[in-house]
């Protein structure tokens, strides 16, 4: 049946009628993708005062270089890498004990995955609501418990100082998203064969060796894939932010998000708000390049990236 | 042959033209009105069915839109930016009034406002609403700062700000605060440091237009908000994650001696859930020695859209909602405060909103926040530094003078 004519144009795809079958696809990522960033770079060379239209005066880097000159971006950007980085570590180490804990057989366990998952389930600006609650000075229960454990000595007001506000924030983000990097590394973790653990209990891996030396290796793609996912998803972090605390104290939980937020829909201000985000798409396009170099060596982050 | 049948088309045009110019007025308008979800929605769909009836042939569609005060902005400049004709007429917060129109996205009315209806309104609200010399809101609620006080257990409410303090100080109690305000990072912390600054004689910008906020008033305000705080320790540490409704609650709650807040606070006040009705008294702001207090000006205010396909509706629908009888309506079924001077005559609004005849002298010396189409930019910047200073990770003064370099160069030069 295949003759060499097939073959042929199996090897050399037809050049018009691959394009015309690609051109859907490019359209798309083209208008999807490249259109609307190709805009946000134009405007960000631009001053754009939507309160002065009719006046978008070519300003060069300027806008850039008002940020990068500006302490409030630095804090924002500070604020959220710390953010990155302490709530989607505590994800992946509490993520991985509980995709342990439901990858064993016990009763209930069915009921137990799907319960897990509820905080994942609720929108973020409920969950944000609850934690405002839990968070309250004088009603909250998380005081209520520091302080019947003794741990307090007088109640704090956690979203309302500096030093807690944060890390208030980053706890209401590992409850929320620990669930779904356990639901990752429970596939990956299932993706493991019956032969794998059972030469390994031969061999004598128990515990921790079984855990750094055979379930560790194997589970990197989950890992890779919920660190990645996280990670970029916790950069953008918004909404949490936004209903728990603004922002504040005195801009302690300003994350890049708000700030471009504030910038582009309070301030009006399109040139330098479409920088901001021209700077964090650089950023988290960077983050990924990084996170896929590290967890894939540097063929597959080349492979993944191009 | 040809020139026939030219004479009959000419005909079916003409009858045509005939019919549409008949139909305009019977096929009519929709006109929709974008605003925040009211309280009784009834009493609205009632008064937008009248206005309906009052205007043969056009219709009214409300697009609701959520309480919160920021997202019904960003909401609006989407629609706005991009020319967006569906919604006709918007209810905003009267700080935007002159960034829309400074944008161009919201139209002059004096040329529709005769003269007589002009007359009608507070002249004090129709100031804020001017940008430029010309009128581009009309006030459909006002709102103004009041403080709210235990009247069981303070016969007298104090006439200045030290005297709330003393006050205060001599009913200290564990399970009372002595004075709630709003003190989160957000407009209302800007509202009060504002009533604050004004209470001592202070102004954001000086007479040619430059930040003068870092002057001696305007660190004794903010020192003063600091030491309510952590020196008087008559404000709860935890007043710096309020906003209105926190604040309000705790009032509600008898849990407060004072309590600054809108004027709309006070219907919340008296509902039957409230644990303080019939002990609330409330007041104009307290000023300090030698000043009289001010409360800020707020309230929510019909625009009508540049681009609108159906603007002489939409200014019907504009002028029948702030006129006497709408107003009167929602005075009474809602408690939403009139911006009519006439209405706080009425026997009947007077009876069932006892309070507005204090109002109304409060309205009279009530003050807008600055007339800029940069408000929300020279808010945004002030929120970060006051609340600063109010979690002590700044000094009062640094805070302000770092407000008042960001705010140079922020804005344009005046």
């Amino acid at each position: 049946m295949s003759g060499p004519t097939g073959v042929r144009r199996r090897r050399r795809p037809g050049g018009g009628v691959a394009w015309v079958l690609l051109a859907p696809a490019v359209a798309l990522v083209a208008g999807l993708l490249l259109l609307p960033l190709a805009e946000g770079l134009r405007l960000s060379l631009h001053r754009v005062w939507l309160q002065v239209p009719g006046e978008t005066p070519f300003v060069g880097l300027q806008n850039y270089l008002a940020l990068l000159a500006a302490s409030r971006f630095w804090s924002a950007l500070r604020v959220t890498f710390l953010f990155v980085v302490v709530s989607v570590g505590a994800e992946l180490v509490l993520g991985l004990a509980l995709a342990l804990l439901l990858h064993r057989r016990f009763p209930g366990r069915g009921a137990a995955r799907v319960a897990g998952l509820v905080p994942w389930a609720l929108p973020t600006v409920v969950s944000a609501l609850m934690w405002g609650w839990i968070f309250h000075d004088r009603y909250g229960i998380a005081n209520r418990l520091l302080l019947d454990l003794g741990l307090l000595d007088a109640p704090l007001v956690w979203l309302g100082a500096p030093a807690t506000a944060l890390g208030a924030a980053i706890v209401a983000d590992v409850w929320k998203a620990t669930p779904y990097v356990a639901l990752i590394l429970l596939a990956g973790l299932q993706g493991i064969g019956e032969e794998v653990w059972e030469a390994a209990r031969l061999d004598g891996a128990t515990g921790l060796s079984l855990l750094a030396r055979v379930i560790l290796p194997l589970l990197r793609p989950a890992l890779g894939v919920a660190l990645l996912f996280r990670a970029l998803d916790a950069f953008r972090v918004f909404d949490l932010i936004y209903v728990l605390t603004r922002g504040g104290p005195g801009g302690a939980t300003e994350t890049l998000a708000l700030l471009t937020y504030q910038t582009l829909f309070q301030d009006l201000d399109f040139g330098r708000g479409s920088a901001l985000s021209v700077l964090m798409f650089a950023v988290n396009f960077a983050l990924s390049l990084v996170l896929l170099r590290l967890l894939f060596g540097r063929g597959e982050a080349g492979r993944v990236a191009r | 042959m040809t020139a026939r049948r030219a004479r009959r088309w000419a005909g079916a045009g003409a009858v045509l033209s005939i019919l549409a110019g008949l139909s305009a007025p019977v096929l009519g308008a929709e006109i929709t009105l974008a605003q925040f979800r009211q309280r009784e929605s009834r009493a609205e769909a009632a008064v937008l069915e009248e206005f309906e009836r009052a205007h043969p042939g056009v219709r009214v569609r409300q697009r609701e839109m959520p309480a919160s005060t920021d997202v019904q902005h960003q909401q609006f400049v989407t629609w706005l930016v991009a020319g967006d004709p569906s919604v006709d007429v918007y209810l905003i917060d009267v700080i935007w009034i002159a960034e829309f129109a400074a944008a161009g996205w919201t139209l002059p009315l004096e040329g529709f406002l005769p003269p007589a209806r002009r007359a009608e309104f507070f002249p004090s609200l129709l100031r804020a609403m001017t940008y430029r010399g010309r009128l581009y809101a009309l006030p459909r609620f006002t709102e103004n700062g009041l403080l709210y006080y235990r009247k069981d257990l303070v016969p007298r409410p104090p006439a200045t700000w030290e005297e709330l303090v003393r006050v205060a100080a001599q009913h200290r109690r564990p399970d009372m605060a002595g004075f709630v305000f709003q003190g989160l990072q957000y407009e209302g912390l800007v509202v009060n440091f504002l009533e604050h600054l004004w209470a001592r004689g202070g102004g954001l910008f000086d007479a040619e237009g430059r930040p003068a906020l870092a002057g001696r008033e305007g660190v004794a305000a903010l020192t003063f908000l600091v030491d309510l705080i952590h020196t008087y320790r008559i404000s709860p540490p935890g007043v710096t994650t309020y906003m209105e409704r926190e604040s309000l609650q705790e009032f509600m709650e008898g849990r407060a001696l004072f309590h600054r807040n809108w004027a709309y606070a006070w219907s919340q006040l008296q509902r039957q859930d409230s644990k303080v009705r019939g002990r609330v008294g409330v007041v104009s702001l307290p000023g300090t020695e030698g000043h009289p207090g001010a409360g800020a000006l707020g309230g929510w205010n019909l625009a009508v859209s540049r681009f609108t396909r159906h603007p002489r509706e939409a200014w019907q629908l504009v002028d029948f909602l702030t006129a006497r009888g709408a107003q009167k309506r929602k005075a009474l079924e809602e408690g939403r405060i009139p911006t009519l001077p006439a209405l706080y005559e009425d026997p009947q609004v007077l009876a069932s909103n006892p309070q507005f005849a204090m109002l109304r002298q409060g309205i009279a010396h009530t003050r807008p926040r600055p007339v800029s189409p940069f408000y929300p930019r020279i808010s945004g910047i002030l929120q970060g530094y006051l609340s600063r200073a109010l979690a002590r990770t700044m000094t009062p003064r640094d805070a302000l003078e770092a407000a008042a370099a960001e705010l140079a160069r922020a804005l344009p030069r005046p």
